[in-house]
This record gives C-alpha cells, structure tokens and sequence, in this order.
C-alpha cells in the first residue's frame, strides 16, 4: 500500500488514512463533482394505517387551510425553505449578478459601465483564450479569483489594486510549478492587462438603486459635457472675434502704440506717429451698442458655462433621508425638502434649476443668431424674454442636468399622491425614484395578518395610465437592467418614474432573496412603459425582464433523489406562495404535511389555483419545501394565500396582456380568421368534392357505355375497336418535345474516356502535429524536449519548429505510435542529407 | 434561477491540483505502449475532477498493466496477480469516501483473476474498472492470454492458439447486476477520456475494456483497426459517451445504441467482426452491495474494533 509520499507500505496503512471519525455516517455513495448544489431527497412514504388518526389529521387541515389554525405553536415549526430556493440558503457558496464592477468613466471608452464580477473576470479571459483548454488553470480558478476579489474589496484601494492583490495571491496559494507555472503566470497578466484599473465593485444592500442611479447621472452627464464644452467652446472664439473686429473700427485702433502692437519685428523700421497720420479713419459701419452689450451679456454666460454643468443633477429628497441617503450623490445638488410637501419642493427646485438652464440655452441660440447675423431684436428681444423649459428643444432638454426627486412608497402612497399625479400631469420633466423597502410579505396588504382582504396598490400602473410618465418597475437583483433603465428614464424629455423595491437589511432573511423571489413569483414583476417607443400603446411596454414571461408562473426542473437515491426530476412552479413560504413573519399560513398523510387531496398550489370551485373541493393547495437536511416537504397553504396569488397572478395577466401575451383582442381576431379561414376552405373542399363526383359520374357513364358499345361490337362479331362517339373523350396525345442530339455530338460523347479526376493532395510545407490524436507516449519528447512540448492535457504540440532538425522531426514521425507526426518540409535547407529525409517523410505527409 | 449561473457553485477547496500533481515516476513501459495514453487519461480525470491524491487510490493486480498505481502520485496498491479486484473492493468497503480505480489486464483480470471479476461486478460497488486488453502476456515476454485470437502464435502456443478468445464485455454483459459496460480504444485519447469520464460519474462498478497496443508481443494487432477506422462501430446515444463531433465524424460506421438496451448490447458484443466503442450497457438503478458496509449501518469502526478486541479476548489465555 502507498501514500502519495511514501508509497507501497501496507494495508493496514490504507485502512487508517484519513483517520475517518468515528461518528460519521457516510451518505449514498454517489460519486459527485466537488461543486454541486446538494440534491433535495423525496422522503420514503409509509402511509399512515390508522384511518381514524387520517380523518382526524384530515380535519385539522382543513380546519387550517380556512382557519389558518394549527394548534400548534409557531415554534413547533422545523425551519423550512421552498425548495427552488435551496441553493440561495447559503449566498457565500453562489455566484450570482453581485458583486458589480461599477465605473462612471467607462462609457467613454466603449465598455459597458455596469457589470457582474463574474461576467467582467469570464469576459477579460475569453477575449485570450477562448478555446476550452485555454488558460485552462485560470478558468478552472476564476472562481477562486472572484471570492479572494470579493474578500478583499471594501479596503481603500482601486479596482486595479485590488485585482492585483488578488492575483499575486492567487499565484501564491496555488504555487503551480513548471511549464504549467510558467503559462498560468503568463495567463494571470493577460487577464490583468484586460480589466479595467479604476472603477469599484458594488454589493447587494438596500443602498444599491440609490448607487446605481448615482452613476447613471455621472454616465449621462459625461457622455454630453464633452460634445457641449467643444461647441461652447466655439460659440465663444466666433464672438469674441466680433468684438475684435469692433474694437478695430475705433479711433483708438489707429494711435500709434496700437498700430506698433501690430507689427513684430519690422515695427522697428517705422514711425508709428507718423504712420497714425496719415491712416484713414475706418470706413465700416460700428455696430450698434445695443447689439454689443448682448453679444458681452452671452459671452459672460458662456465663459462660466461650467456653473450650469458642475453637478450633474439636482436631487430632492425629504429631509429625514439627509443622514442616511444625501452622502450618496456627490456629484449632485441635493435639496432636502419637508417630507409632507417633496412634490411641491421638488416643483420649486425645478423651476429655479430650469429658469437658469433657460438663460444658459437662451445664451447658445442668441451666440447662433448673432453668428449668423440673423438677430432680430424686435422679433427675438420679446422672444427671448418670455424663453422658458417649455421652449427648448429635445437636444437641449438632454443637455439639461436633470431634476430627481426621491422618496418612499409609504410617503408617497400616503399622502403625496394627489400631489405626484399633478406633477406628473404638469409634463414638467421631473424624475423620480420610487423605493419599496418592506422585508415582509405581510405587508403587500396591509391586511395580510388581518382578516380582511385588500388589493396591492401598484403605483407603475398608475402612473401608466397619466400616458406622458416613462414607467421602469423591477426589484434591485438585476443591476445591469436597472442601470439600463435608469439611463433610459433620465435620457427621456418627459416625466420618469422608476419603482424599485430593494428590501432593507433583515435579520429574518436575506433580502437578496427576498427581492429575487418577489421577481420571480410575479409579486413585483418588472416591466418599462415608454411612450417613445411608438404610439401604439403596445409597443411601449416590455415585459421581457420577467422570466417565463409568456407563462403564468416560471417553471424549473428540480433534479432530487428519490428514496433509492437515484436522481429524478420534478416541476416546480415558483408562485406567489413560494415566495410567501421564505418569510418568517408569513409563518402562520403554512403548515408542514407529514409524509405519512400525503395523498391526492393535496395538491400543487398552482394547480390549485386553476381549479374550478367543484375540482377544488376538499382539496388543499401545498407548495414544495425543504428543510436542512435537504429531505422534501410538502407544505398546506391556507385560504388566504390563495387569495393573495390570485390577486397577484391578476395583476401578472393585466401586465401581460399590455405586454402582447395572451391579449383578448389578439385571440380573438386570431379565432375569428382561423374560423374564417376553415369556413372558406371547407366550402373550397366542398366545392371541390363537388367537382369530383361529377366528373367520376361523367367517367363512369362514358366508360359504361364504352363498354357496352365494344361489347356490342364483339356480339355483332363487327370490328373489335369500338367506334367513336360523338360524346367519347377525345384522346389527347402529348408529345415530349425532344431536340435531337447532333450525330457527331453523339460520336465525340461515346469516344471519350470516363472522366479522370485527379485529386490533388496539398501538402503543408511547416510541420505540424494533430494534437488531438497525441497518446503522450513520451517518444517525440525524448527526441527533442524543445522541439516537442506537452499542452495542458499532457498531449504534444510542436513548441517550436527551429530549434530542432528536420531529421528529428521525420525521426519522431516514424516513432509516433499514433502517427500524428507530420514533418513538412525541412526549414534549413542547408541540413545534411535532406533527399534521402524528405523521401522518409513523404508517408507522413 | 434568479441571478445564478449554470455553475452557480463558488466552493473553492483549498487545494488546487494540475495533472503534474497526480504525476510520479516516468513511466517504463515500452515506447508505443497504449498504455501511456491510459495514463494521461486518467491523471488528466483526477485533475480535471479535482480528486484529492490523498482521497483517491488505484490499485491493480500483477502486469504491465498493473505498473499505473506506480505512475500515480496517489495512494495506490500493487496486490497480487488476479486480487485487483477483491483488494479494491475491499479498500471501497471500507472507505467509500475514497475514488478507487482499478487497472487490470486480460491475464490479471480475465485469467487467474476471473472468480474475483465475476463477483465484483455482482457487487457492483462504486469503482471504476480498467481493463487493458493488449490480448497477449507482454510482461512476461509474449505468451498468449484468454483474450489472444484464435491461432496467435507465441511462446505458450508456437503453432498457434487452438481455442476461441474470451470477450471481457460479452463475458461481463452475462453477470447479474452489471451496471456500466464499456468498451474503447487507446489510440483516440478523446474518447479514451470520455469514457473513462463516464465510468468515474456512474455511480456503481464501471467495467470499461480499452483496446490497448502492444508494440513488441502484438505488433500488429490492432494496426488495421487503427489505420482504418471503419473497422470499429463507433456507438452513440444521448446517454451514451460524449465526444467531440470532430472525433465521431472520423468513423464511418456509427450505431445509435440506447445503453439500457441489454439485448442489444449482448447483440453488438458477440459481433466479433468489427469491434464496437462506446457505452454499451448502464443501468443506474442496481443495487450496491458497498451500502450494506457496516458504516452505512450505524456501526462505527471503533465498535467494530471493540467488538473484534473483546471476541479476541475470549481466546487470551
């Protein structure tokens, strides 16, 4: 028996390593993959015998599906997770969207700005080695990279520090040595070289809308204040030289000193005293003063054009969020106004930002008309003094830092919806962030511990039906379509609105989940309204960042492990009662079945759902879940969570049908043509079969009487050939046209030999080795070392064609058991002896 | 699901191993040996699968063959000629958390070793089995083996072998609870590797009979089946090996075998025309007899040890 050190010892030796722990009971042994989510187990169903405990059991839940009651404490409950959310019970081990690489620069240079960790490190390798045994000790690391990445984020130091840092460690812990070494090494600053130096990594917080909309601003802002400075920039050369030209017309252009300013080096030659004399006073007409004093009024504008643009954004926000929310856009003007009054506050905010914006726009289109010497005071003076937000155009609204307001759903739902509606109805460009914080599921409806029952109130719709508002609706899980709507929101002319529900930190959960769940569950389903997008009202909504958008809720593919352990496959829906079942505080309205009481009466919550009120009837809705030992439970929802689900798969069919799945209108028509359609084509058919009979009728009445007729013929013994009637079918011969082939033509053809074709075989002038077929025998290798090299997967490649002979070469090739070997032809033409190798050769060629 | 990618998991064991970490001695075995190959194949699984050399063990009989353990930088046994087998599944009885990988050879395994190959594909246990079947006794200098054709000429049979060769798949297919039968060649690496891969992933005995070259006892062998490939079936299925398009394209004659199909694959293995590769025969769902170990009934190995130390006791004079 050996060790991997020291080999070859004894049994006894094996029967010892590891030291195996006394109390470990191994699970099935099924040989696994390091990294594989653990498989939920479907528990073994021994059917309870006892029929009166089934009854009783029966009656207690259905006392509970009405009820709610248990009789059971809460703290009875074995902790339980639906089961499609298994792998997120622990967030280190998974890699999702989050971190993100966020950098506000990047636009510029052509790279997204908003990228998931894992994507920027994948995409950064691909872009070198894209093949699969590419880099292959890299990419079988890159997780490793990312969570040593992920570890040392949050210190005061870049994104290029940081990805350096985690390199060199990477390099350390793995000390891979030897060729292998010397290609990962070679891989680790290839993959250095392609990520980005400055930037920072984000995590999933409650925080991260307000970061992302921050760096949308900045993105926004910076792909147009460059474009604005240049044109500025040139506005401003063009009328300063008015002025010049001005200043050049005045007496005080001729005096002597002036004149002297003009000249260089030949000034020394002449007498300006004298020369001011006899210069004649300038002919041009001088420009009216008025007109100057406007060209210096927009010339101080547009010298301190930085003023208008030093901020990227004003953003309002109540006063109570200066603490904890106003650190967050540095770059902006932040206004903090009363909580009670932000519609107004904002309002205000704009009117002043936008009256400064006027006199800015107003300063650019008058430096125009004044280049152009188009100016007009009597239509312009008036024009220009009542210019106003309304006035400008798309271009110049974009250039326009934009005016946000931030607020919570509370604050806005309860007393600042009046409020907001006008706003929005004012058309007055005005962005707002909209957050959803709740961690409960309870708190969808206020009622949801209560007995009553009420409807979620859902501000996107509401907002939708003022027609002018660009609505984008969605959790925080998936950072690039925030920032993707972020940007599209701020880019429009028109009021925005962005509804986010991104979950505050909570003990009893993890709100990364919470907020994924809410997504995928079509409690808080993501859509966008832009009224941009084309006037039909159709084509301004998408939909598409729902999952499975076109069902009524998504559904996956749990692999398990049935009671043989052996891996099967169940559907899962993932629905509104799934997303319930996660939440502690929605505890009450589940209630865990023991396998033993499994039957048909219970039945798949979504199934349940679609049930009639008869097919319903003493059935009880479950969803799967499962708890820490992995083992599937199914759990009875109550009534109410089936009235929550039906309330929010509702919802999801309105959304739908704005979104073109499953319209009314749609199938209708549809119904209609193909209704129409079957109708025509049956008439054809019948029309047709019609036809048909006839002319079968016609066929057999003259086939008949043919047949009557020749067998007349032969009875009178009179010719046998049946005579023509009249009414017989005429008997239509068709003649195939066949142009004759010329005799000579013919001749040639027969004359020729079969054609010969002669393929003719390329052969590759530089060696080279079919890798793929290579059986690492070692035997080129120990030809030459250099010239032959191992890849990866231990199979030879030629390193290098010039620091071996070709004699070696055509010496490996006939060695190569594989005969993957293929030497070309010789590079040195100078080598001994190449007649008698390039014949050798010629077989492996 | 929501945020995840296909392979979400971002467990990282500590230890990261690259083939050189599964490599040991340079391999002695003759230049042109298949067997060079299997090496490669199965150093590149360990480090591909990331098995810790400390938690993987290959053990083997008596036999070029049987030369692997030696060549692997983990823990391996060189038992005696025909005990391969009982050795590993004794090793995987005890230890079920350990990979264990078997290298035999047609005299190891099919001739003195031929009771313990029958039972331990009864057994069924989670191992993978490798079956090099060069068809000749190369370690002793030539003589002819149970999977020798009919009429090869060598030191044991100089007029040439009078009877029929065993078939190691035919012979496997017929035992009761085989679950993974298999059968590949030395020379196309890539799906020498596939196939070892999908016998490592099974989870039960993985009984896989590579073809392999001899290039001093069986020159020529194999040397048609090589320059032609349409001298071997290349089987295919969904659930059979996966290889490389590329590599699939260069057989001309290709069977799409379901695996679960039995008789056929008894069909295709008495086909002593042509020879076939690929998966012929699994059936996931046998049983394992490694899960009626005492580990796996609640005794633990120092109960056991007690037990043995107080039966032995009763003897202590």
């Amino acid at each position: 028996m050996s060790s991997p050190e020291n080999k070859f010892t004894s049994l006894d030796a094996l029967l010892k390593l590891g030291s195996v722990p006394s109390e470990i009971k191994y699970a099935a042994p099924l040989k696994k993959k390091a990294s594989v989510i653990e498989m939920p187990v479907m528990p073994d169903v021994k059917p309870a015998e006892d029929k009166k405990s089934i009854s009783e059991f029966w009656h207690k839940v259905r006392v509970f599906y009405r009820s709610g009651q248990t009789g059971r404490k809460p703290v009875d409950r074995t902790p339980l997770f639906p089961a499609l959310l298994m792998p997120y019970r622990d967030m280190g081990r998974i890699q999702h969207d989050f971190p993100v690489w966020v950098d506000n620069g990047s636009a510029e240079r052509g790279q997204p700005s908003v990228i998931s960790l894992s994507k920027l490190l994948s995409k950064a390798v691909d872009d070198f080695a894209s093949a699969a045994d590419d880099a292959k000790i890299l990419k079988d690391n890159l997780p490793r990279l990312e969570v040593m990445i992920r570890e040392a984020k949050g210190r005061s130091m870049s994104f290029g520090d940081v990805v350096d840092s985690s390199i060199e460690k990477l390099k350390t812990h793995l000390k891979i040595k030897g060729d292998a070494g010397k290609s990962f090494y070679d891989d680790t600053e290839k993959l250095k070289s392609r990520l980005p130096q400055s930037g920072r990594l984000v995590t999933f917080c409650h925080e991260t809308p307000f970061d992302l909309l921050g760096t949308s601003l900045q993105v926004r802002s910076r792909t147009f204040i460059q474009k604005l400075s240049d044109e500025v920039s040139l506005l401003q050369q063009r009328l300063e030289d008015f002025l010049r030209v001005e200043r050049q017309k005045s007496p005080e252009a001729n005096a002597p000193k002036a004149l002297k300013d003009l000249y260089g080096y030949g000034g020394s030659f002449i007498n300006f005293d004298k020369f001011s004399n006899v210069i004649p006073a300038s002919a041009s007409v001088i420009m009216p003063a008025e007109r100057i004093r406007r060209i210096e009024g927009i010339l101080a504008i547009l010298i301190n054009a930085d003023h208008y643009f030093k901020q990227d954004s004003v953003i309002v926000m109540a006063e109570e969020n200066k603490e904890s929310l106003g650190r967050l856009f540095p770059s902006s003007n932040v206004i903090f106004s009363e909580k009670y009054n932000l519609c107004q506050g904002v309002q205000n905010a704009f009117d002043r930002h936008m009256k400064s914006m006027a006199d800015f726009i107003s300063a650019l289109r008058i430096a125009s008309l004044e280049i152009d010497n188009h100016y007009d005071a009597e239509i312009h003076d008036d024009y220009f003094a009542r210019f106003d937000w309304k006035s400008f155009t798309e271009n110049e609204m974009a250039i326009c830092p934009p005016v946000v307001m931030i607020t919570d759903i509370d604050e806005l739902m309860g007393h600042g919806l009046t409020d907001f509606s006008k706003m929005l109805a004012s058309h007055k460009p005005i962005k707002t962030l909209v957050i959803k914080t709740e961690t409960r599921t309870g708190s969808i409806s206020k009622n949801a511990e209560g007995d009553d029952f009420s409807l979620m109130q859902e501000l996107g719709a509401m907002v939708v039906s003022h027609r002018n508002t660009f609505v984008f609706q969605s959790t925080s899980i998936h950072p690039d379509r925030l920032f993707d709507g972020f940007l599209r929101g701020l880019s429009t002319c028109s009021p925005a609105l962005f509804y986010v529900w991104s979950p505050k930190d909570n003990p009893e959960g993890n709100p990364y989940v919470f907020a994924g769940a809410a997504l995928e569950s079509r409690t808080f389903p993501e859509f966008s309204y832009d009224q941009q997008r084309g006037v039909q009202w159709g084509s301004r909504f998408n939909i598409e960042g729902n999952p499975q958008a076109d069902q009524d809720w998504p559904v996956y593919e749990l692999e398990i492990q049935n009671k043989n352990n052996q891996p099967s496959t169940i559907r899962i829906p993932f629905t509104f009662a799934d997303f319930a079942a996660q939440d502690e505080s929605f505890a009450g309205h589940f209630f865990d079945v023991p396998s033993a009481y499994w039957s048909d009466d219970l039945v798949l919550y979504s199934d349940y759902l679609k049930m009639s009120t008869s097919e319903a009837y003493a059935k009880i809705p479950f969803v799967w879940m499962v708890d820490f030992d992995n083992v599937l439970h199914k759990v009875a929802t109550t009534h109410d969570v089936v009235l929550f689900g039906q309330e929010r798969l509702d919802f999801w069919h309105f959304i739908q049908e704005f979104g073109g799945i499953n319209s009314y209108h749609v199938e209708r028509a549809v119904e209609k043509t193909r209704r129409e359609m079957i109708e025509d084509k049956q008439k054809e058919i019948g029309e047709l079969e019609e036809a048909h009979r006839l002319e079968i009728e016609k066929v057999r009445e003259t086939t008949a009487r043919e047949a009557m007729e020749k067998l007349s013929s032969i009875l009178l013994d009179l010719d046998t050939l049946p005579a023509r009637s009249a009414e017989m079918p005429v008997e239509r011969k068709i003649q195939n046209k066949v142009t004759p082939i010329p005799a000579s033509e013919t001749i040639v053809e027969k004359a020729l030999p079969p054609k010969v074709v002669e393929e003719v075989l390329s052969v590759s002038a530089d060696p080279w080795l079919d890798t793929i077929r290579c059986t690492s025998c070692n035997e080129c290798i120990n030809i030459n070392p250099n010239l032959f090299k191992y890849n990866g997967a231990k199979q030879a490649y030629i390193a290098d064609a010039r620091s071996g002979s070709f004699a070696q070469l055509v010496k490996a090739a006939e060695v190569c058991p594989a005969k993957c070997i293929h030497p070309g032809l010789p590079i040195n033409s100078a080598e001994a002896g190449l007649p008698e190798l390039i014949k050798r050769a010629e077989p492996f060629n | 699901m929501f945020g995840l990618k296909s392979d979400c998991i971002l467990d990282v064991p500590d230890e990261y191993y690259t083939l050189a970490d599964y490599e040991s001695a340079t391999a002695r075995w003759c230049p042109g040996c298949g067997d060079h190959g299997i090496l490669t194949a199965v150093q590149r699984l360990c480090s591909e699968k990331q098995l810790p050399p400390e938690n993987t063990v290959f053990v083997s009989g008596i036999g070029c063959s049987s030369r692997l353990p030696h060549y692997m930088k983990t823990y391996g046994f060189h038992g005696l000629h025909g005990r391969a087998l009982p050795v590993a599944c004794g090793v995987k009885f005890r230890r079920p958390d350990l990979h264990v990988f078997v290298a035999t050879g047609d005299g190891d395994c099919c001739s003195i070793g031929t009771a313990h190959w029958i039972h331990a594909i009864r057994y069924n246990m989670n191992i993978t089995v490798l079956l090099f079947d060069n068809e000749i006794y190369g370690l002793t200098k030539g003589q002819t083996s149970p999977t020798s054709n009919k009429g090869t000429v060598s030191n044991t049979t100089p007029r040439g072998s009078r009877l029929p060769p065993i078939n190691p798949i035919q012979t496997t297919l017929g035992v009761a609870n085989a679950s993974f039968v298999a059968q590949t060649v030395d020379w196309n690496p890539a799906h020498l590797y596939a196939t070892i891969e999908a016998g490592f992933e099974h989870p039960g005995l993985s009984f896989i009979r590579i073809l392999q070259r001899c290039p001093i006892f069986q020159k020529d062998l194999f040397q048609t089946t090589m320059s032609s490939p349409d001298a071997i079936t290349l089987l295919t299925h969904k659930n059979g090996i996966q290889v490389d398009p590329a590599i699939a394209k260069m057989y001309k004659s290709v069977v799409d075998h379901d695996p679960s199909d039995l008789n056929k694959a008894r069909e295709l293995a008495e086909n002593h025309d042509r020879q076939v590769i690929g998966l012929l025969y699994q059936d996931k769902t046998k049983e394992h007899y490694d899960e009626y170990g005492a580990h796996n009934m609640g005794i633990t190995p120092s109960d056991k040890e007690n037990a043995i130390n107080r039966e032995l006791d009763k003897f202590a004079v």
